[in-house]
């Protein structure tokens, strides 16, 4: 059996180019395969916390496959302004006009799923489990775990950090790991407003991020062994943790001290989950028959909360391409289909990568660099042309073709209120 | 009279020396500017038969003349086309029956053959690149319209004489950029815009669309432009 695209992976990443790429109705077959069956329809009252935030452009993306529209609107919680601040000086940042969007990964999957078995032209195996690869002339043999065969022309790996269709294809990788793990819960807090917080703590950031309610979404990024503590620590002492992490006055107040409101926690309402952070990324992104995307591609520190939306830049990159080949025949998996998509995800990534890095450097605590720290925030904050840099930066308009060829007709730009 | 007029058409047209050029080319090197420009050529006859949608070449009997290693072949049959390409160097076709995926292989047909062997006539006949590497186009253009069914299109392309063309085609794509392998092309073999159009007239087709196209070497990407002072493609319409 042929498919013309065969996504490994039925995650957040490789669901949504499977639609993207049948939205164009330029494809004969496409294929889906995951490891885990269909998910069902969320239902849960108290939000999950493993969540992802949403630029514009990754949700203006899910509006174009037509998946948006298919949670349930009280799951999808925006946020208009983002404040960010410093634990030892009076730096601080307030982006007034960015938004984003903070929705459960259960509740994306979910809907992506659900509009792809809409396709006629959609194939989704799941579960099912790829044992091997076979590249023949022009095209590569897929085989199951079941013995089934399948047959395609482009293998893409949506299939996460510790993808196999990389390791198959002999794609190597480069990993470094942060200083950092991560701590997740959802809490509740009092006077609840749409707006994301983050504070740069001695031990790492920590982000509170708006859910529907009065929940909020806690990321905290902390040194391995203080994660473990605070997992394990009764729930009424975290929540005192939690609330000095964020309301603790700067150690230093001078010429002004900062009094950012950030909302007092209230009541921790699930477990506490801890996973492990690692900056990977794969020597190649794409090779002849084969293109990674998302985690299997690279995965960042989450600080910036860009990790799942450099995915869909990926998805959007390479859709594009591929529909564009696809339009005068070109062979969906040679390298003259896929490398435009390299070069330009290995750009944004890089980007973020190396950014990102830098942040943590600052945060070293070495000399006088609380000094230079709190100065840089000021300045950002200050310098209006400097701030929508940042901000135009952080909602990735630049990282994606400004028409998408799977649509006719781009949809409007949208704002949460 | 008529018996003359057999003879025209049975004639061989290849060249012998340019069979030999093409015996080593490098189809499928992906530094080639015919790759780029395939997504013209493809565009351009897209556009030209008002063709769009997913499978546009479905239901079309489609003869490709002097298809090389398939760049063209290959993709109209993805495109739904089902494709018969002919080339009269035996490199080539064993270039692009190995390059052809399985799942096309029911949609195509390679032929080691001239355009005279061909029996049958075809809904779409192309001969891209071909003009300016046979003996006698004349004759060529003739036989190559025999092919088509009556109000059937004819797309030819190739490369116009003037000083530009043998500035860029020539001397700057095959020795400087390195992207047409040297001694591809002889410039006193290039055709005119008034020769070509004579051509086409002479063998019963009507030329209608013609565009030249331009390759911008820096982001490695075709384009169709209005300026056919370099290489042309045209449609043309098989009178009956």
């Amino acid at each position: 059996m042929y498919s013309d695209v065969l996504i490994v992976g039925g995650g957040m990443a490789g669901s949504a180019l499977g639609c993207a790429l049948a939205t164009s109705s330029l494809f004969s077959k496409i294929t889906v395969i995951d490891t885990t069956p269909i998910p069902k329809a969320p239902e849960n009252e108290v939000p999950d916390p493993r969540c992802v935030t949403l630029t514009p452009i990754s949700q203006k993306f899910m509006r174009s496959i037509g998946t948006w529209n298919l949670i349930e609107e009280k799951r999808r919680a925006g946020f208009k302004e983002m404040k960010v601040w410093d634990y030892y000086g009076t730096g601080s940042m307030l982006f007034e006009d960015s938004y984003g969007w903070v929705l459960e990964n259960k509740a994306i999957t979910h809907a992506n799923m659900t509009r792809l078995s809409q396709f006629p032209n959609v194939e989704i195996l799941a579960p099912a489990k790829v044992k091997g690869f076979s590249v023949r002339t022009g095209e590569v043999e897929v085989e199951l775990e079941d013995g089934q065969k399948l047959t395609t022309s482009l293998v893409v790996g949506a299939d996460g950090k510790e993808s196999k269709v990389r390791n198959d294809f002999k794609i190597g990788a480069w990993r470094s790991t942060y200083p950092h793990c991560g701590l997740v819960c959802t809490v509740k807090a009092d006077n609840k407003v749409p707006t994301a917080y983050q504070r740069f703590l001695k031990t790492g950031p920590i982000a509170l991020l708006p859910f529907w309610d009065d929940y909020y979404s806690i990321v905290w990024s902390l040194p391995p062994l203080e994660a473990e503590r605070l997992k394990k620590i009764p729930p009424a002492q975290f929540i005192e943790e939690l609330n000095k992490a964020l309301h603790d006055p700067s150690i230093v107040s001078f010429p002004v001290s900062t009094q950012l409101d950030a909302p007092m926690i209230r009541e921790i309402t699930t477990d506490r989950f801890s996973f492990p952070y690692a900056l990977q990324h794969a020597s190649k992104f794409v090779d002849s028959r084969v293109a990674l995307i998302g985690d299997a591609a690279h995965t960042i520190h989450p600080m910036a909360g860009q990790g799942y939306n450099l995915g869909v830049y990926d998805v959007i990159n390479l859709a594009h391409d591929l529909c564009e080949a696809a339009k005068v025949g070109k062979d969906p998996g040679s390298l003259m289909s896929l490398e435009n998509y390299a070069t330009r995800s290995r750009l944004y990534n890089t980007l973020f990568a190396g950014f990102e890095q830098f942040i943590l450097w600052n945060y070293t605590d070495f000399g006088l660099i609380h000094y230079w720290r709190n100065a840089n925030f000021s300045l950002i904050n200050n310098i209006p042309p400097l701030k929508s840099l940042f901000q135009a930066g952080a909602n990735g308009t630049y990282y994606v073709p400004s028409h998408w060829s799977w649509v006719s007709e781009m949809p409007p730009e949208e704002i949460p209120f | 009279m008529l018996s003359t007029f057999r003879i025209l058409r049975r004639l061989s047209t290849v060249d012998p020396s340019e069979k030999l050029i093409f015996a080593s080319y490098k189809w499928w090197s992906s530094n080639d500017a015919l790759h780029p420009y395939t997504d013209v050529r493809i565009n351009f006859i897209k556009n030209c038969l008002g063709l769009s949608g997913p499978k546009p070449f479905a239901n079309m009997k489609i003869l490709d003349v002097g298809c090389g290693g398939g760049l063209i072949t290959e993709r109209l049959a993805r495109l739904g086309g089902t494709v018969v390409g002919i080339d009269p160097t035996p490199e080539a076709i064993d270039v692009a029956q190995d390059h052809l995926p399985t799942h096309l292989k029911d949609k195509v047909q390679y032929r080691n053959c001239e355009v005279v062997d061909v029996e049958g006539t075809y809904d779409l006949v192309i001969a891209s690149e071909v003009l300016e590497h046979v003996n006698s186009p004349d004759v060529f253009v003739k036989q190559v319209a025999d092919k088509a069914i009556p109000g059937g299109s004819v797309i030819l392309t190739t490369v116009n004489r003037t000083i530009e063309s043998y500035l860029l085609a020539i001397y700057a794509a095959e020795n400087v950029l390195g992207i047409v392998e040297p001694g591809t092309h002889s410039w006193d073999k290039f055709i005119t815009i008034e020769e070509f159009k004579e051509l086409c007239r002479n063998a019963n087709l009507d030329p209608q669309e013609l565009k030249g196209w331009f390759l911008d070497y820096l982001r490695f990407k075709a384009f169709e432009v209005d300026y056919e002072r370099l290489g042309y493609m045209c449609r043309c319409i098989k009178l009956s």
